[in-house]
């Protein structure tokens, strides 16, 4: 899995590319505990490039989501339709901002 | 007919013994029995919510990992059913394993979404069992190898005409009791009740296992006075009847002797022979093979000495079965060995 993160006015973006899996997640987590600060008003995850997401994934972004919601919001983006479905059929659509 | 089986299949679910959760096509919760309730550590009333906000969303405990990779898993790949075992833990629960199938559910024509269901059973203790058997094969491995190593030992000194005093064999039984409690300690699960040095209930313990040091103890008494006028050449020659003049640093050092012999012989064998036997004559094998093994520990005194001390552990090996510690024996033991020295039974 690569990051690559790009930071502008508040918003942050991090881009990531490979598989979001147990193996991944914590390279995952470590990166979000180092990168949001409280400047960061905004954090979007472009899944452009996310191949498979397991249930370590999920909780980390759930960690994010929830950190996020007391400082800003946080959205997904170009989210595959195998990963959209993911989310859809265990509800989390409805908690997170996919766009 | 139908009625009754609208009325049994709700049934079968309720009271099966296995949690089964149904999450629909948009992850509402479907269904999950009692049982499935109180394994994933909810309340009933979670049916109709939303399983990513109920399951996902709050649950930061990457044990729980595996179990959600599941529900996952019957997503990501709808044609096969899903098995195997994952860990879960509850809030405010200590960490369960679950043996789980998943899979995908299909409308009657083959592509209608209906949601996934996860069938999951509780395989807590039968992996602890498991656990522990192959823990307990590994401790009497070793044992047997230090029993193999004492009796090579003994072979060679007899063959280079040494003839070591039996309290230096004591010792290295002991010694072998201290290798075999920090291995134990070290590289498995077993806690202190699980090697016989927990006492759980006091009064079953010590109260008949004193009664029986009286009661041996004064048949010894008998005995002597007994043997005494039919065969008074049994006990050493103008020896008195209590023998204080034998007393020698062992004695002083006999109440740890009877420790870590009574360890060495239920803590590491006995408990677990009877953990790697299993099965109905698991308490009855596992009584007469350490009895058999403590005979043979004792080689270097000879015949008479190992068929006693067979038949004493042995003995001994009942009361332990029942107990499940090691202290009431103790007990026995050291009033017993102290007596019969003092006596002159034993020399």
């Amino acid at each position: 899995m690569k990051i690559t993160k790009n930071f502008t006015d508040g918003v942050l973006t991090m881009q990531i590319d490979g598989r979001i899996d147990t193996m991944t997640a914590p390279e995952l987590e470590g990166e979000l505990k180092h990168s949001v600060t409280d400047d960061v008003k905004v954090l979007i995850f472009d899944f452009a490039k996310v191949e498979y997401l397991t249930s370590a994934g999920i909780r980390v972004i759930m960690a994010a989501e929830k950190v996020m919601s007391t400082q800003g919001q946080m959205k997904l983006i170009h989210v595959n339709d195998e990963i959209n479905e993911i989310f859809d059929m265990t509800g989390l659509i409805d908690l997170l901002t996919i766009e | 007919m139908t009625v009754e089986k609208n009325e049994i299949i709700p049934r079968i679910l309720r009271d099966i013994n296995d949690g089964v959760l149904v999450v629909g096509e948009h992850g509402e919760i479907l269904y999950l029995n009692d049982r499935g309730c109180s394994m994933l550590g909810v309340d009933g009333n979670v049916m109709g919510k939303n399983y990513g906000r109920i399951f996902l969303s709050g649950d930061t405990d990457a044990a729980n990992d595996r179990f959600h990779q599941f529900v996952l898993d019957a997503i990501y790949d709808k044609e096969h059913t899903h098995t195997g075992e994952a860990a879960y833990r509850a809030k405010n629960q200590d960490l369960k394993s679950f043996r789980l199938t998943s899979s995908f559910l299909h409308g009657e024509d083959g592509k209608k979404k209906i949601g996934m269901v996860v069938v999951f059973s509780d395989i807590t203790e039968v992996e602890k069992l498991n656990r522990q058997r192959r823990e307990a094969s590994t401790v009497f491995s070793v044992l047997m190898i230090c029993v193999c190593v004492y009796l090579f030992l003994w072979s060679l000194l007899r063959y280079l005409d040494v003839e070591p005093p039996g309290q230096v064999m004591n010792l290295m039984i002991e010694g072998i009791s201290v290798i075999m409690f920090f291995i134990i300690l070290k590289t498995t699960s077993f806690s202190i009740r699980d090697i016989g040095l927990k006492v759980t209930d006091a009064k079953k313990t010590f109260i008949p296992d004193i009664i029986i040091a009286v009661i041996v103890s004064a048949l010894l008494v008998v005995g002597k006075i007994v043997i005494l006028r039919v065969a008074p050449g049994f006990f050493p020659k103008g020896a008195p009847f209590w023998d204080w003049s034998i007393l020698t640093f062992a004695n002083v050092i006999y109440p740890f002797t009877v420790v870590l012999q009574e360890f060495l012989a239920r803590g590491v064998m006995q408990e677990n022979l009877r953990r790697i036997f299993a099965g109905k004559y698991a308490g009855v094998l596992s009584i007469v093979v350490s009895a058999l093994v403590f005979g043979v520990l004792h080689i270097a005194y000879g015949l008479p000495f190992m068929l006693a001390a067979s038949l004493l552990l042995g003995v001994l090996g009942v009361f332990y079965h029942k107990q499940g510690n090691i202290w009431g024996l103790c007990i026995i033991h050291y009033v017993l060995g102290q007596v019969a020295t003092f006596l002159r039974y034993l020399t």
